[in-house]
Formats: structure tokens, sequence, C-alpha cells
């Protein structure tokens, strides 16, 4: 019986590979964007943190989410973003304005048995002709349904991702200083 | 032992319990021309937020069932779609949203109802490998005067190979979603009643 039970709960919690659900780019953040009336601006390279950023692998009950954008969570941010200012059409991969940034936190956690949470924290920097005009942490968390069975709970983590993502763009768009940077 | 016997169970239940497995089927493709917006009229398009945030599930392979967001997957696409027609289009959660409508000086209003279904000819495979979108759609004008009514059908296939070269499992979402949006672009540009 107890082997049973040890079978049971390793093939409940064991791990296996995930991918993030691509970035489906919000129109309302695009809208923010394109009604802020900031010039055309280029997305750099992200770098992360390499104690806290998880940027290659998120643990949700032993299992492990990456992301779906060149195996790092930094790229599906920059591609995030790019997208969002692309369907605004003020991107350019040209221009002398760049938006970069450190990821500093990035975690999705359905070990609770009824509420799973995500944080997302990065330093971003909005540079023109190598000038830095903005410089600020940002961070942003989220609550979702969660439960005891994995089979629910580690799907759900999976697409809680790019929500976590979005609020955290719309959060930064909407700061007057970010905003300010890009005029 | 009896709450042995309970556990058991319940791991059981949560083990074998059907979920969906969850795919992702925003179209990739650039729908934006560089030819600029054709009608010089700014519309907007309702999506509700209790659409955008709602679920569906469609059948998959091998019995398993595949989950997406649909209004969200293709809230974008439907933006890029009406922005290579129209000279401003803005998104609205509420059709009776004034403010927004007013300060965007909207003179149509596109209302869309959109569907999904899919399948697989896998037996051993979850992916689906067929894909059907059907948007169906009205636009009123400001004063709420249905001035046209239409619905469009996309359709995409993918097979296993490109699924497991890819590891992109909403492949043949992601293409009837590219073919609806592209002939919904079609049918928008071309009808008369919108000019």
């Amino acid at each position: 019986m107890r082997a049973l039970l040890a079978i049971l709960v390793f093939a409940v919690i064991s791990g296996c590979a995930l991918t993030a659900p691509n970035y489906s780019a919000s129109v309302e953040n695009a809208q923010m964007l394109r009604d802020s009336g900031i010039n055309k601006a280029r997305v750099g390279k992200f770098q992360a943190d390499p104690k806290t950023a998880n940027n290659e692998a998120i643990s949700l009950r032993g299992s492990s989410m990456a992301s779906p954008v060149g195996g790092k969570f930094t790229e599906y941010l920059e591609d995030a973003i790019r997208s969002e200012l692309n369907i605004a059409r003020i991107f350019d991969d040209k221009s002398t304005i760049e938006i970069g940034g450190v990821l500093i936190q990035n975690d999705v956690s359905v070990g609770s048995i009824s509420e799973g949470t995500g944080i997302m924290e990065a330093r971003i920097t909005v540079k023109r002709d190598s000038q830095i005009r903005f410089d600020k942490t940002k961070s942003v968390t989220i609550t979702f349904e969660s439960s005891f069975a994995g089979a629910v709970a580690i799907p759900r983590g999976v697409q809680a991702y790019p929500n976590l993502v979005q609020k955290f763009l719309s959060a930064l768009y909407a700061d007057k200083e970010f905003i300010a940077a890009l005029k | 032992m009896k709450m042995l016997g309970r556990l058991c169970v319940i791991l059981t239940v949560a083990l074998v319990g059907a979920c969906a497995h969850p795919i992702n089927i925003a179209p990739k493709a650039e729908l934006s021309d560089s030819a600029g917006a054709s009608i010089q009229k700014s519309v907007a398009y309702v999506i509700s937020q209790e659409d955008r945030d709602r679920e569906v599930t469609t059948p998959g392979g091998g019995g398993d069932l595949v989950s997406y967001f649909l209004y969200r997957d293709l809230e974008a696409g439907i933006f890029q779609a009406l922005s290579t027609v129209f000279s401003r289009v803005t998104l609205v959660r509420k059709i009776n949203d004034a403010p927004t409508l007013t300060k965007n000086n909207v003179s149509l209003v596109l209302v869309p109802k959109i569907t999904a279904s899919s399948s697989s000819d896998g037996v051993l495979t979850w992916p689906p490998t067929q894909f059907s979108i059907t948007i169906e759609y009205y636009v009123q004008d400001i004063t709420g005067t249905q001035v046209y009514k239409n619905l469009t059908m996309g359709n995409g296939r993918a097979t296993f190979s490109e699924f497991s070269g890819t590891g992109d499992f909403g492949l043949s979402g992601r293409r009837a979603a590219e073919d609806v949006l592209r002939k919904l672009k079609a049918q928008i540009a071309g009808a008369k009643e919108l000019k």
C-alpha cells in the first residue's frame, strides 16, 4: 500500500519540461503607448540577475517552465515590449531611443493548494544616444486560482505567466517618467 | 489504513483527472502594410473583459483536449487587421463606452463573435492538426444603426513533425487565426457600406 502511495505521490509531483505560452500583445497596453505621443523606440538586450531572476526556468511543483523565446525570460520580456511597440506603430529598430533593463525577480508559484502567485521585478532603463533618461525598478505581483491537484495547478501556473508580463508592462507604461523619457 | 486509502483515491484523481493542454494561437504574421489606411475613419471594436478572460476548450488528439484564450489571442490581430483599413482603431470593453468613443471621434463600431473548433488525426498525440476559426461580426454607426454584417472563416493545418520540430503546439490554431484575419481585412476593405 505504501509503495502504491509512493508511486502516486511521485507521479503527481514529478517534474516535466513545460514551455510558457507565447505573449499575446495587449491592445490596451499598445493604445497607452500610441496615445502617449512618444517617439519611436527600439528594445535593447535585457540582462538577468543570476541569483534571483529564474531566467532559464521557473519551477512549478518540480516541473520546469522555460521561455518559448530564445529559452530565456529576458528575451520573452524584450519580445513582449517589441510586440506592443509594433502594434502601436512606434517600434523602430534603428531608433536612438532604447528601452533596456535587468530582470531581477521572475517567478510563478503554485505551491499553495488554493492560490497561485507571480512576481516580476525589473530595473528598466531608457537611453537616448547612450544617455540614460530613465532608470527605475518596477515590480508587480499577481494572484490566481490554483488547486491541490498538480494536473490543474501546473497548467494554471503556466497560463498565468503572460498575465504577469502584461501587468508588468501596463505598470511600466503608466509611469509618467517612463513616458516622458521616450518623448 | 482507511485514511491512507482515501489519500490514494485523492492522489489517483489528481493524477488521472482529465485536463486540457494549454496552447496559444495568437498570430505571428505581420498584418500591417506600408500602404497605409484606405478608409479615413476612426473605428472601435468591442471585446468584453469577460470574453477576453474566457478559456475555450476544444478537442485535440488521442481523446485529449486543448485550452486557449480565443478572444485574447485574436485581440491584437483584429487591431492590426483593422488598422490596415481604417486610419484609427480603438479597442473598447463595452459597446456603450461613450467617453472613449467620443474621445477617439469614433464613427463606426465593430462587434465580433468568435468561435473555434479543432481536431487531430493523431491517435497518440494531443496537439490539434486541424483548426478552424469563425468571426461573425456586425458594424454599427455611432447612433447604433447596423450598417454592415458578415462572417468569415479561417482554417489552419499542422503536422506532428512540425510540432516536434518547433514545440509550437498551437501551430494549426495560429495558422487558422492568420487566415481568418487576412480574410477579415480583405472583407472589410471591400465593404462599400463602411466607406
